[in-house]
């Protein structure tokens, strides 16, 4: 089994990144069939069509972090996620993860390729249990048909080994024998974070693992993810919409907008000081019990569409401050204080 | 005090399954003025979504409501029959789903089901009907309106569609409208200018509105009164603050605290513990007395309201 690595102390000095992501980029294309591109000639309004999900994506989670990602549908978020846990193949750049190439030419690559066996280190946790666990199948089956196929545990072990695992998320032994649709969302999350956790990962990719779930049953699974946290020293990508949540789970956040990170920085510092015309609208339009009976000031506009991105800065058509140089000229991203990234024109140091 | 555009008194609605009588509305009662927003706030299967259904006439069998009363600017809708009651909906209550993808018809333009809805209330010419349609596209923030009627659902985003369901629902001027987790399926920042929207609209037209969600911190902001549901029941009722600030049920606290707003980051969250019960088999006395950490013998029984405050009600035994 692979070891679990301990969290190292706050030393204070950066720690190392256990988790990279390099330049990643994600187009998808859908090319013109043969039949459409001879119409075209003759005037049809076929063209290829290309989606570019994620642009440029860097980023680095130190051992034992946590990293949330938010954004609106449609910003590349759970695309991103899955290049991360190997699922998606990026178009360009790569993944890495302790020092093994999860995805991405070797070229692109620092370390070696991870091996089957190695790739089980990183996990995934979906948003929907529901449609992300067989109907059929029951619980036992589904928390060890994974050890169990890779040779982690035995055949034998398997109810000592699946109530064990069950235990640690909060369920009884009695679910072993059950089916999903006879359990709550909440459980059904439990079972999804037990068999992510079966092949004993130390990153797991999250993508809204709690947007399905009641205010109450949340705060549950919520307080699992903090307690497996601190109890495996997990390393976690956070994927979500919800920034209540991120500010409360996460140590660093990537605020993404259609496709690329435009903000970067600790939890405390994002929420404390956003530099991004995108991030201060995010936050202000956070609903709180707080707020009291108030006048609404959304920004205008929705999320352009990623077939046809505006050009210059992507946010500019919905940025009160846009100047002309954001209409023609996509900003580089910039740093503000020490780990806190931007790229906005208008955000100088 | 104007006399209250909807009141309901008791309602229960029942479903009759083969596993026994679910009692999915269990004597709820609130009444609701001109130009005022209640927020029912509930989580899955705490019954919300069916008393929004129940004053819409909308519940079809096995389900029926079994009793109390509902209502509309004086006018009784509980036992109407279905055709008297179709002449109300729409157009003096009316209502907005959760998801316009599946509530609007995915093969009639928008302009089609703007005539269609026009016209089951009134005769009205297709010219006409256009131009209030355009007018009332306009109005719910859509670009380009006259441009917008000849495209179908699919072609608009997510905010844009729920923009044309509050305005295909506002398009008779209703007295009341039915909101049932409008938002849901939005993002924060379209959440929020349809939530800047419908306050706007409320407010200009005076119309009651009863707004169905199961997020706490979407109604701070919007309602005047909220209404807890648990099981069935209300369980507390009171303007907006007086809930959100000092909550006196068990539940509404458990719910308050539970959201990760104001908890130091990485502590633990305050949870509620265990499951909400399941609606066929609901404990003897008070529903939330399993869960609740206060709970005792006093419990067995179903608490009554007890008026905390002026306006402030709240159903436990040990709210003082």
């Amino acid at each position: 089994m692979p070891t679990v690595p301990t969290v190292p102390e706050n030393t204070g000095a950066e720690p190392a990144p256990f988790v990279e992501l390099r330049s990643v980029t994600k187009r998808f294309e859908r090319r013109m069939t043969a039949i459409e591109r001879m119409l075209t000639r003759f005037g049809a309004g076929y063209r290829d069509e290309i989606v570019q999900a994620v642009t440029d994506v860097s980023l680095s989670i130190p051992r034992g972090s946590v990293m949330g990602l938010v954004g609106e549908s449609g910003c590349g978020k759970s695309t991103l996620g899955r290049i991360a846990a190997g699922l998606l193949a990026p178009s360009q750049g790569a993944v890495s993860a302790d020092g093994m190439r999860i995805a991405g030419r070797p070229a692109e690559a620092a370390g070696r390729p991870a091996s089957r066996r190695e790739l089980l280190r990183v996990q995934m946790v979906f948003q929907n249990p529901m449609a992300s666990l067989n109907p059929r199948q029951r619980i036992v089956d589904i928390v060890t048909e994974g050890p169990i196929y890779h040779g982690l545990i035995d055949a034998a072990d398997r109810d000592a080994f699946a109530a064990q695992l069950l235990e640690e998320v909060g369920l009884d032994r009695d679910a072993m024998q059950r089916l999903p649709h006879q359990f709550s969302g909440g459980q059904r999350q439990r079972v999804g974070i037990a068999r992510a956790l079966s092949v004993s990962p130390d990153f797991l990719i999250c993508d809204e693992p709690v947007a399905a779930l009641d205010v109450s049953i949340q705060a549950q699974i919520i307080n699992l993810l903090l307690d497996l946290r601190e109890r495996r020293g997990l390393t976690v990508l956070f994927i979500s919409h919800d920034l209540g949540v991120v500010r409360h789970l996460c140590d660093r956040v990537a605020v993404m907008y259609l496709g690329r990170v435009v903000e970067e920085a600790t939890a405390a510092d994002l929420f404390a000081s956003p530099a991004h015309p995108y991030t201060w609208a995010l936050l202000d339009e956070i609903p709180s019990l707080h707020s009291g009976r108030r006048a609404y000031a959304p920004i205008s506009g929705e999320l352009p569409s990623p077939l046809a991105p505006p050009p210059g800065c992507h946010f500019h058509p919905r940025c009160p401050d846009a100047l002309e140089v954001c209409r023609t000229r996509p900003p580089a991203a910039g740093t503000l204080g020490e780990g806190h990234r931007v790229s906005c024109h208008l955000a100088g140091p | 005090m104007t006399a209250p555009v909807l009141e309901v008194r008791d309602l229960t609605t029942e479903y009759r399954m083969k596993a026994g009588i679910v009692r999915s509305v269990n004597g709820v009662s609130f009444s609701l003025g001109a130009g005022e927003i209640l927020g029912l706030v509930g989580e899955s299967g705490s019954g919300k979504s069916v008393t929004g259904l129940s004053i819409m006439g909308l519940i079809e069998p096995p389900g029926r409501v079994a009793g109390g009363s509902i209502r509309l600017q004086g006018e009784e809708l509980v036992g109407l029959p279905e055709a008297r009651m179709r002449e109300h909906r729409g157009r003096r209550v009316s209502m907005v789903f959760q998801d316009p993808m599946t509530t609007l018809n995915p093969v009639i333009t928008i302009g089609g089901q703007f005539h269609e809805a026009l016209r089951a209330h009134r005769r009205i010419g297709r010219r006409e009907a256009d131009d209030v349609a355009e007018r009332a596209l306009a109005q719910v923030g859509i670009p380009s309106p006259r441009q917008r009627l000849s495209a179908y659902p699919h072609e608009l985003s997510g905010g844009m569609r729920q923009r044309v369901g509050i305005a295909i629902a506002l398009a008779h001027d209703p007295a009341v409208v039915i909101a049932d987790e409008p938002t849901t399926a939005l993002d924060v920042t379209v959440q929020s200018q349809i939530l800047h929207l419908v306050q706007a609209l409320v407010r200009d037209r005076g119309t009651a509105m009863v707004w169905v969600t199961h997020d706490l911190s979407v109604v701070a902001g919007l309602c005047d009164r909220i209404a807890v549901m648990y099981a069935g029941r209300i369980v507390e009722i009171g303007a907006a603050r007086d809930v959100l600030t000092a909550p006196r049920h068990p539940y509404t606290r458990g719910l308050i605290a539970s959201i990760p707003g104001d908890a130091e980051p990485g502590s633990r969250l305050v949870q509620i513990p265990g499951l909400p019960p399941s609606p066929l088999s609901l404990p003897e006395g008070c529903s939330f007395a399993p869960r609740c950490t206060r709970a005792t013998a006093a419990c067995r029984d179903v608490p009554v309201f007890a008026e905390h405050r002026p306006g402030h009600a709240v159903r436990c035994h040990h709210s003082g």
